[in-house]
């Protein structure tokens, strides 16, 4: 074979190549589009979907809405969802069209996001559910020590509020198994030491009342002198 | 749906006394230092205002530790004894364990039952703790029912002007407001009723709800009013009961009454809604001029959790009211005590808390919790107005309040139409 052979050869296996390498490319836009166009559908379905059904008013029953505020978040809670549904939408889409072009490590790739998948959404519904306990909770509180005139009221509230989300953020990621030990470690501190700084709180500002508590109930009652009537009236 | 057949107890007890005119109904739980003087006042009343008509003194307790039910029993067969043989062959006596959750419906529910059963023409109940029920009240109570000119018979009490501050802030004048009557203690526990009435409240299908454990009064006095029975009020002279549980909170108050109120509002909509009827219940009998205790109130500490309340509490109440309410409340809480919650804020503060118990824009009892701190701004702010004022010109401020309610009632029903912020 002469070297004007061999590079002929060469030059038409670089076309065949290079044309099927541009037709996976081009049909992979295309599936891109398709998945971008489905995702839009999807959340646009969905999020007239949650509107109708009054999610946005459960999820502000919830406090769901005050929560999103307070984060700077001023979308609706159904735009939320509908967004996120949406995005998984695209993503499955997306990679379902390069598992069918056969793009190298694709199938592992697939295969990895979709067992992922279930835990990811029950992870989201624990932050959700979270969420709107931790709102409850707080305002639960805060209202109960208003009216009891307790001047720490928002310190409390908020304390009970952080609890419940620190709470709900480490099952998610417990049962995303990320970082386990290091989570767990994590809200085993957090937890301790708001349990400890509590301690401290009550213990120095009700000092005086415990002290007034033991004197009563706990220490001997003064001994009687030999000759001292005791007064029973 | 039916509420439930009566068990057999009440049956077997209705058999037993066949028929009486009169039923005096006592609710009751731990109750054994008090009932006896309500017994045998009650039978007292019965000889005096109904003489030989056969009558019935019914207790109807929720299962006391204290001996309640002998109690009072010991006491009816005492008074009963005085009159004689006629006496005791005309009015019987009788104690039951009510049926369903604990509370003062579910005691209304059996003697309701009871009385339907027995035929009576008038049905009076009287709370098991008064002490200064007297044999007249029986009469007044009982006497407008009986002679078929009236369904409902509302107390009238005289009352310290710093007294009944839910009633007087909320319970009457949203009640004149919206369901007309101007029934001026629409909550006030001891009641006349006819066989008709007893006959719908029976029919309700309401025993298993609110309205059985702590709900009764308000629901008894709303559905006479919104199924257009003819109410009166009748003079009683002064209430005093038992001292109330220290540990039931303000809040809780608030939450049990006016949830009620509130729930009230969606279970007649179709009522208040459609206009509200001009006719006053009339007053009956002369006033009875009797000495009221004294109230102790301390404006400063109201004051200053109202302030707290309104600065500590904003984003809730930005969730119940519209913003420009918010806004007056605020300056008025900052004022510190220069400025007051006058009529007009007060009745846009109920009506937008109405909308928002409606609307569900956080827990019901959240809601309803959360209007503690500004309630005790409107009672210190009516406390101060009213401090150097007598009685009557007091009253004339809370008749005043209740043309308020009136005046904004519109915008209210407007409002609920819509289910958005007044």
């Amino acid at each position: 074979m002469s070297n004007d052979t061999a590079f002929a050869e060469w030059l038409r296996e670089f076309g065949h190549r290079l044309g099927t390498i541009a037709v996976d490319l081009l049909s992979f836009v295309a599936i891109l589009v398709a998945a971008l166009v489905a995702g839009w559908l999807v959340r646009f379905a969905l999020s007239r979907m949650l509107r109708a059904v009054g999610f946005d008013g459960l999820a502000a029953r919830g406090g769901a809405d005050t929560t999103l505020r307070r984060a700077g978040l001023t979308r609706t809670p159904s735009d939320y969802v509908a967004r996120f549904i949406g995005w998984l939408t695209v993503f499955a889409v997306a990679l379902a069209g390069a598992l069918s072009l056969r793009i190298p490590g694709t199938a592992t790739i697939l295969a990895n996001a979709l067992a992922f998948v279930p835990a990811l959404l029950t992870a989201v519904l624990i932050v959700i559910v979270g969420v709107m306990l931790a709102e409850f909770a707080y305002r639960g509180v805060l209202i109960t020590a208003v009216n009891a005139g307790w001047r720490g009221a928002r310190l409390v509230s908020g304390v009970t509020r952080l609890l419940v989300l620190a709470l709900s953020i480490a099952m998610a990621l417990d049962h995303l198994a990320v970082a386990r030990s290091v989570v767990v470690a994590t809200f085993s501190i957090v937890l301790g030491g708001v349990m400890l700084a509590l301690a401290l709180a009550f213990g120095l500002g009700g000092r005086d009342i415990a002290r007034e508590y033991l004197k009563r109930y706990v220490a001997p009652p003064p001994e009687t002198r030999p000759g001292t009537e005791i007064d029973n009236q | 749906m039916s509420p439930p057949a009566p068990d057999a107890a009440i049956a077997a007890l209705a058999s037993e006394i066949g028929d009486a005119r009169i039923v005096i109904g006592i609710p009751s739980f731990n109750n054994a230092h008090s009932i006896a003087h309500v017994a045998v006042t009650a039978v007292r009343g019965i000889s005096g205002a109904f003489p030989g008509a056969r009558a019935l003194v019914l207790n109807s307790d929720g299962g006391s530790g204290d001996g309640t039910p002998e109690r009072f029993a010991e006491s009816a067969i005492a008074a009963r004894a005085e009159l004689g043989a006629d006496g005791v062959a005309a009015i019987r006596a009788a104690s039951i364990r009510y049926r369903g959750p604990s509370g003062k419906g579910s005691a209304f529910r059996d003697i309701f039952e009871v009385a339907s059963r027995v035929g009576a023409a008038a049905v009076v109940v009287l709370d098991a703790d008064l002490r200064s029920v007297t044999p007249e009240w029986i009469e007044r109570l009982a006497a407008p029912v009986e002679s078929g000119a009236h369904d409902f018979v509302a107390p009238l009490y005289r009352r310290h002007k710093f007294d009944g501050t839910i009633t007087n802030s909320i319970i009457f004048p949203m009640t004149a407001a919206l369901y007309g009557g101007n029934v001026r203690q629409p909550i006030g526990g001891d009641f006349g009723v006819g066989a008709q009435l007893v006959r719908l409240y029976l029919d309700t299908d309401v025993w298993s709800t609110d309205v059985a454990r702590f709900g009764i009064d308000i629901w008894m006095t709303t559905t006479a009013l919104a199924a257009r029975f003819r109410v009166a009020q009748a003079h009683l002279g002064a209430k005093v009961h038992d001292p109330k549980d220290p540990g039931h909170h303000l809040a809780k108050m608030l939450v049990e009454v006016v949830g009620t109120a509130f729930g009230l509002l969606e279970t007649y909509e179709n009522v208040w809604t459609n206009g509200v009827p001009s006719t006053i219940a009339p007053i009956l009998g002369d006033p009875v001029d009797t000495p009221h205790d004294p109230v102790n109130v301390d404006v400063g500490r109201m004051l200053e959790q109202f302030r707290f309340g309104v600065e500590t509490l904003r984003p809730v109440y930005a969730l119940a009211m519209p913003e420009a309410i918010l806004e007056r409340v605020t300056a008025v809480a900052s004022s510190n005590g220069a400025e007051g919650v006058d009529d007009v804020l007060w009745t846009r503060i109920v009506y937008a808390f109405a909308i928002a118990y409606r609307r569900r824009v956080i827990p019901r009892d959240q809601l309803l919790s959360s209007l503690t701190p500004l309630y005790l701004g409107r009672v210190a702010s009516f406390i101060v107005a009213n401090q150097r004022k007598s009685d009557e010109e007091a009253e004339e401020q809370i008749q005043q309040l209740a043309r308020t309610f009136r005046s904004l009632r519109s915008d209210f029903v407007a409002a609920w139409r819509e289910e958005r912020r007044p």
